[in-house]
């Protein structure tokens, strides 16, 4: 096992009191697998994988409780200076925007060439060289001639191609992408996953996707976590989670997502209302109210995350034996 | 699996308001601003002093207005009694100096303030608004009046003209309204594109109604910020040009010209010029700490 | 690159001939003829000056004729220096202004540059304060306030005290004159704190606004030292808004030079520049103003070369800018 996550808790304090914006996060992830995180914004989504490599700014950020155990180690006990060994080595990150993720007053080829000196005590030519090659292998074009180039010389998607390679540098064990597509042209976003896939393919790096578009998961995952106001909803094998939805959120981010290839006719019907504030969580279900099949006990406990079957794990009071049956609607794709 | 009861799995509806509704009190922008100033102490009694002097401006002469008189047999006294501040080389009485200088030295920095916000306003407004060929020949003027320096300009103005309060607010106001200007029409720019002047547009107001009731109170917060951090500035000016005996000539009195008469006594006699001193950095320094914390409570990007 | 500095290049000369302009027609057209002045001046003077300054032509032929002898350097005689021409005096005084100058702005801004990082390093804690303590108080200060405090305090005091106390006559800091290196040390610093005050308080914006940008949280995923974060990715990005800043910073210091000089008696160009205005001498303002207008749109232009040199975006910018 890689990366397991145990009973993470984390708040931000803000004027108006505790955000907590984690809420008791567990997840597991093997070695060469690809996890996908689908959520609303605000869901808590990047600050539990920020967590991981301890990004998140403290203050305001705190970690009130939890293990992120790393090949076995706990990253929450490591000092500043071990932290700094495992960012960009161990693991490493792919952040939402392109545009604004890179020094702009730094050639492209130093920022991937400065994580090798760092961590494999290279010397700045050979890093360099290296940068080049990793660069040819994230198919930038011209390699050897655009290292040489500042950030605002290149679109976009090719920045977003520079910080794939500088994540991939050090070969780390973990790649955590978070929305790397949606700053994108929706015809670069494609590009992009496939680059991701197929760079996962070739290096079996493991990979933890953030995404609000479930569209995105089936190409590439193995395993989804289904996200809601800082708790896992829905876990599981990609095939489980998606064919075998048990979580009214879940069904309703299907039939809200996008899809080019089916269904050209289907209405997109997007889940009504918005996420609770996290600031003054709610006691029970936090989509007990938006949620179509609601019932009391919803709003008064919170329920428990139930194994299904196999690797599929659901959080609903529906799957308790009392409940009355809810045949899951008609969706598109399952 | 542990016994509920169950009444607790009836159906009840959605509630899709919920999450709009519960959670942070909803503040206005400006009630929000006006929250976060309260709160920074510094700021508050900043401005706490500035309405002590700016009081002291308005109603000090009034009480005390003998600031012209000589009196030949008591001159360059210390403080004392009868004359709190002391008496300078022909007597005067020096409190009723510092009074008067103060209601002057305000009245030059507010008032230089305000005709460079209504020019800046307009000048960066209609620049910003219009666009094209005009705003490329307004800025480029700007960019020439700002490569010279505005002591330069100031000095050559006040060399030429008779001096006086007037001479010194027109020449003020001349080197001071284009970074209003400059500001002003970045916030045009900015605000311009914005659907609501589109719908404005629709709606049929003219391009004037336009300026004035809908792009100039979305940037008034930068403006206000930049307003404050205006006036210690002129006061600055106001007061260096007095020293070096361009600003306000004697009788006439203002803390520029009582800190350079002051100095002229040095280093003997140093009320005369410490006093108006104390004045000019306390002042300045609640303008600046106030307008810092204006700054901040009025910044968008505080907001958490 | 090439097509920005010829740019700001003719907006510098054209900046210059607007300078030369208004200054020209400002001061003929005012009341007193400046050139004849008051004064009796002996008529062989009176008619070599009409020869040379074409005194007795029309306004227009005048202003061509100063605009060719400023082009050769040539910006007239003094009128209460007797026989002394104005770029003269710009030659022997000068220098000294210019030392008081450069120690002020190398004092002001690396001590400045100092409090800013320090200050946005440690926000909101101890140094912080400290720092901006001491900024807000340099803005509010106006030089010729601390120069004389500076002058009172330490020049005299406690100079006086360090005499009784070692029995010397040694004077610590000196008040007047510019001669051994102590006596730089309290004009350069009265003159320096503001713009100390202001390079640290833009520094300390501009280093908080760069810690908080994307591009530092992948400097930090990608587990580089917090050295390396700083050095490397916060201060030189910080730094780019502090260096469009030392043109304005420029002029304060030259202005501040005017009463600074005067305050501790340091016989450079400011001092006289302050003198010829309170005697109405009309050649040297004219010639002063035109030069340090001239000196400080020439440092305006090194400036924003510099800043093209130091920010790739303006560097390799084609064309457009």
């Amino acid at each position: 096992m890689l990366l397991e996550v145990k009973d993470l808790h984390v708040s931000f304090h803000t004027y108006a009191g505790e955000v907590k914006a984690v809420r008791g996060l567990s997840y597991t992830l093997n070695k060469g697998e690809v996890l996908a995180v689908v959520g609303e914004s605000g869901c808590g989504k990047s600050v539990s994988v920020q967590t991981v490599l301890r990004l998140i700014p403290i203050p305001p950020g705190e970690i009130k409780k939890g293990e992120i155990l790393l090949n076995g180690r706990d990253v929450l006990k490591l000092s500043e200076k071990e932290m700094q060994k495992v960012r960009g080595n161990e693991v490493s990150m792919i952040f939402q925007d392109p545009m604004t993720s890179l020094n702009p007053t730094m050639t492209i080829g130093r920022q991937i060439a400065e994580v090798l000196t760092r961590h494999q005590g290279m010397r700045r030519v050979a890093a360099m060289e290296k940068a080049i090659e990793i660069l040819t292998l994230v198919e930038v074009p011209n390699a050897r001639e655009r290292a040489h180039q500042y950030p605002h010389e290149f679109s976009g998607g090719m920045r977003q191609r520079v910080m794939i390679a500088m994540a991939l540098a050090c070969s780390p064990d973990l790649l955590i992408a978070d929305e790397p597509s949606t700053a994108l042209d929706v015809t670069i976003q494609a590009q992009m996953l496939d680059l991701l896939k197929g760079l996962q393919k070739k290096l079996q790096t493991s990979i933890i996707l953030i995404t609000h578009d479930l569209g995105v998961v089936a190409n590439i995952a193995q395993q989804v976590m289904i996200m809601y106001a800082g708790l896992a909803v829905e876990t599981g094998d990609l095939r489980e989670v998606f064919y075998d939805a048990r979580h009214p959120y879940t069904w309703g981010l299907m039939k809200s997502m996008s899809r080019l290839d089916l269904n050209r006719k289907r209405r997109l019907t997007p889940i009504e209302g918005v996420p609770p504030d996290l600031l003054n969580p709610p006691e029970g279900c936090p989509f007990a109210d938006r949620c179509d099949y609601a019932m009391r006990v919803c709003r008064e406990e919170m329920p428990e995350l139930k194994i299904v079957s196999g690797n599929h794990g659901c959080a609903c009071w529906l799957l308790h034996e009392e409940a009355p049956k809810v045949s899951r609607p008609e969706l598109n794709g399952g | 699996m542990e016994a509920i009861a169950k009444e607790r799995f009836e159906p009840i509806p959605k509630n899709i308001q919920a999450g709009q509704i519960i959670g942070r009190k909803p503040l206005s922008y400006w009630q929000d601003a006006w929250r976060r100033l309260r709160m920074n102490r510094v700021a508050m009694a900043s401005m706490w002093v500035l309405l002590f002097i700016f009081l002291v401006a308005i109603i000090g002469p009034v009480l005390f207005p003998q600031y012209r008189e000589n009196h030949l047999n008591e001159t360059l006294m210390a403080p004392n009694a009868k004359y709190w501040f002391g008496t300078d080389d022909l007597g005067r009485d020096n409190f009723a100096r510092v009074l008067r200088g103060s209601r002057i030295s305000l009245f030059i920095g507010l008032t230089v303030a305000f005709i460079s916000l209504i020019i800046g306003v307009l000048y960066g407004g209609i620049s910003g608004y219009i666009g094209g060929w005009l705003d490329s020949l307004m800025m480029r003027i700007i960019d020439i009046l700002i490569t010279i320096p505005d002591m330069i300009i100031l000095i050559l103005l006040l060399v030429v003209l008779k001096p006086g309060v007037g001479t010194l607010i027109l020449a003020l106001s001349l080197t001071s309204w284009t970074s209003m200007a400059r500001l002003v029409r970045g916030q045009v720019l900015q605000l311009k594109e914005q659907e609501f002047i589109l719908a404005a547009r629709v709606l049929g107001a003219g391009t004037w109604r336009i300026i004035l009731r809908h792009l100039i109170p979305n940037a008034l917060s930068v403006i206000i910020v930049r307003f404050t951090m205006s006036i210690p500035g002129i006061i600055f000016s106001e007061a260096f040009l007095s020293y070096i005996g361009l600003g306000i000539r004697i009788p006439e009195a203002s803390w520029g010209n009582l800190a350079s008469q002051g100095a002229q006594q040095f280093p003997s006699n140093l009320w005369l010029f410490f006093i108006p001193a104390a004045f000019i950095c306390v002042t300045m320094l609640a303008f600046n700490l106030f307008g810092d914390g204006l700054r901040d409570a009025l910044d968008p990007k505080m907001r958490k | 690159m090439v097509r920005y500095i010829i740019k700001r290049f003719l907006i510098s000369i054209l900046t210059v001939w607007v300078v030369i302009t208004a200054t020209f027609f400002l001061m003929n057209l005012m009341p007193g003829k400046p050139y004849t002045g008051e004064k009796a001046i002996p008529k062989a003077i009176q008619e070599n000056l009409n020869a040379k300054y074409g005194l007795d032509q029309p306004l227009i032929t005048r202003y061509f004729i100063y605009l060719k002898n400023v082009s050769r350097g040539d910006l007239g005689m003094s009128m209460t220096y007797k026989n002394r021409e104005v770029s003269e005096i710009i030659r022997d005084n000068f220098p000294v202004s210019a030392d008081l100058g450069i120690r002020s702005l190398i004092f002001g801004v690396i001590a400045g540059l100092f409090l800013g990082v320090i200050s946005a390093l440690k926000h909101n804690r101890g140094w912080d304060s400290f720092s901006m303590l001491v900024a807000i108080i340099g803005v509010s200060l106006p030089s010729f306030i601390i120069g004389t405090m500076l002058q009172f305090g330490l020049g005299l005091k406690f100079s006086a005290f360090i005499k009784d106390l070692f029995n010397t006559d040694f004077q610590l800091f000196p008040i007047a004159l510019w001669e051994s290196p102590w006596h730089k040390i309290l004009p350069s610093f009265a003159l320096g704190l503001a713009s100390l005050a202001l390079v640290a308080r833009l520094m300390r914006t501009s280093m908080l606004d760069v810690l908080n940008q994307d591009y530092i949280r992948t400097a930090k995923s990608k587990g580089l030292s917090y050295r390396t974060v700083v050095m490397r990715h916060t201060i030189r990005n910080a730094i780019l808004p502090v260096v469009t800043i030392l043109g304005p910073l420029s002029a304060a210091v030259l202005t501040g030079t005017f009463v600074v000089e005067n305050i501790f008696a340091i016989p450079g160009l400011g001092k006289h520049f302050v003198q010829s205005v309170g005697m109405y001498d009309y050649t040297m303002i004219m010639g002063l103003t035109l030069f340090y207008a001239s000196f400080l749109i020439a440092v305006n232009f090194l400036v924003d070369i510099l800043y093209g040199i130091i920010d790739p975006r303006i560097r390799l910018a084609k064309g457009k800018i």
